[in-house]
């Protein structure tokens, strides 16, 4: 964890204790909420993600900047080390994520960001027409339509990459995928291209996280 | 005409379950009533094979928006339920002994009624970082044109909070009382909570927190 989100973190929750104690929101659970988003589990597999992708991207990119959608993109952590990993300034990132309270938190976290945050249900009415590529590693809280009609809302050639599991003991985790193999077979019908840049698998030790890259 | 509903949803409870409650409330009650129960659309419900009695009229549980387990509660509160008029609810790890039609006597039905832990005394209940409750929805009762009640569902699917909610509460009861919605709770004599009250006789036994070989076994046993 970069120092500067554990500082933040930290002073987030003396925020979220102080508006319990004399502000009009009084909401606790925010702070495990916030503690949760940034665990060691989604550390890792969002590095994974950037990794991973920063060499796809640039093949087909170059250098030439680009628009990322995140798709649930919570407090922003993925945003922030997309960021890092596309430092320049012709790439805009922006983490949408449809909990109202989930910008105001994320700017209190991330607040030297370089990406936008928007409060939007990434399941309804969208303009995707500008993105080079659709992102979420939230695909376990997604019905499997709604995934399929996000894909189909971004350009041809922009590209998709997915994050889901094999965490099924979570009531938000309605759309979880057995293995690796499962999780290919649902998304690929979806695909504008059809076009698999990487599949892969990241055992986290309590469950497996799947990734496809696609167009 | 009182409608009387229960929930199946996902594999831990089968047909037999919801038939054996269904049983047990008509021995009461036949007559200006209907019974449902509200489950998934599966090839074995379409083909009618599914074990349910023909007589309970099976309400499908939408594919969207997804939900686990009790969660599907919620949705009963929705405007768009295909229901009128009273609703009685009941889980099905219920067990009927008396007439349990008595416990309408008392209801308000102009709100949310559920049953009140009297027995959950200790104060740690009280704390602000504590969301569970003293109430629980094993046996609902309320309205289903009123717009307050209406607004339980609404307020759930429609202002972005759904996922948070769902990780946030462990079920709809804690949604219920930590987000504000008001409600009334059933005079205690008419139920009997058996992992609490064991030695309370009551028309209504309740079995949360029993898990359900347990439960099977108990009612089992008393219906036969």
């Amino acid at each position: 964890m970069k120092s500067s989100v554990l500082y933040h973190g930290l002073k987030v929750i003396e925020h979220i204790y102080d508006e319990s104690q004399y502000g009009f929101n009084n909401d606790l659970y925010r702070i495990k909420d916030l503690r949760h988003s940034l665990d060691a589990n989604h550390w890792k597999s969002k590095e994974w993600l950037a990794r991973t992708f920063k060499p796809i991207y640039e093949d087909v990119y170059g250098n030439g900047g680009g628009n990322f959608y995140i798709a649930g993109g919570w407090y922003g952590l993925l945003a922030d080390i997309l960021k890092d990993y596309f430092p320049e300034d012709n790439y805009h990132i922006l983490s949408a994520d449809m909990d109202p309270m989930s910008d105001y938190y994320g700017e209190l976290l991330f607040p030297e960001r370089k990406f936008e945050f928007k409060v939007e249900d990434a399941t309804g009415e969208l303009d995707l027409s500008n993105v080079t590529a659709l992102i979420s590693t939230s695909v376990e809280h997604i019905d499997r339509d709604d995934i399929c009609d996000l894909i189909r809302k971004k350009p041809e050639n922009a590209f998709v990459v997915l994050q889901s599991n094999n965490y099924g003991d979570l009531d938000s985790h309605i759309n979880c995928s057995p293995s690796l193999e499962e999780f290919v077979d649902w998304v690929r019908p979806c695909l504008s291209k059809g076009w698999i840049c990487y599949q892969g698998a990241l055992d986290l030790g309590d469950f497996v996280r799947y990734m496809v890259i696609a167009q | 005409m009182l409608n009387v509903i229960f929930v199946k949803h996902g594999t831990k409870y089968c047909s037999d379950d919801v038939n054996r409650l269904y049983r047990s409330l008509l021995k009461y009650r036949s007559e200006d009533v209907k019974y449902h129960c509200y489950t998934e659309e599966t090839p074995d419900v379409q083909l009618n094979v599914d074990g349910l009695d023909r007589s309970i009229n099976k309400i499908f549980i939408p594919a969207k928006p997804s939900l686990k387990k009790w969660w599907n509660k919620l949705s009963m509160f929705s405007s768009d339920f295909p229901l009128k008029g009273k609703v009685l609810y009941f889980d099905l790890d219920t067990m009927i002994k008396e007439d349990p039609f008595a416990i309408l006597e008392d209801v308000d039905w102009d709100a949310l009624t559920l049953i009140n832990c009297h027995w959950k005394s200790d104060q740690i209940y009280d704390r602000p970082t504590n969301y569970d409750v003293r109430i629980n929805s094993s046996i609902i009762t309320w309205t289903a044109e009123n717009p307050k009640i209406h607004e339980i569902w609404d307020y759930f699917i429609n202002k972005g909070y759904k996922d948070y909610f769902l990780r946030k509460y462990v079920g709809i009861d804690r949604y219920i009382v930590h987000e504000g919605f008001p409600y009334k709770t059933f005079d205690p004599k008419y139920i009997q909570s058996y992992k609490f009250e064991p030695y309370k006789n009551a028309p209504i036994t309740t079995f949360e927190e029993i898990d359900y070989e347990k439960f099977s076994t108990v009612s089992r046993s008393e219906s036969n």
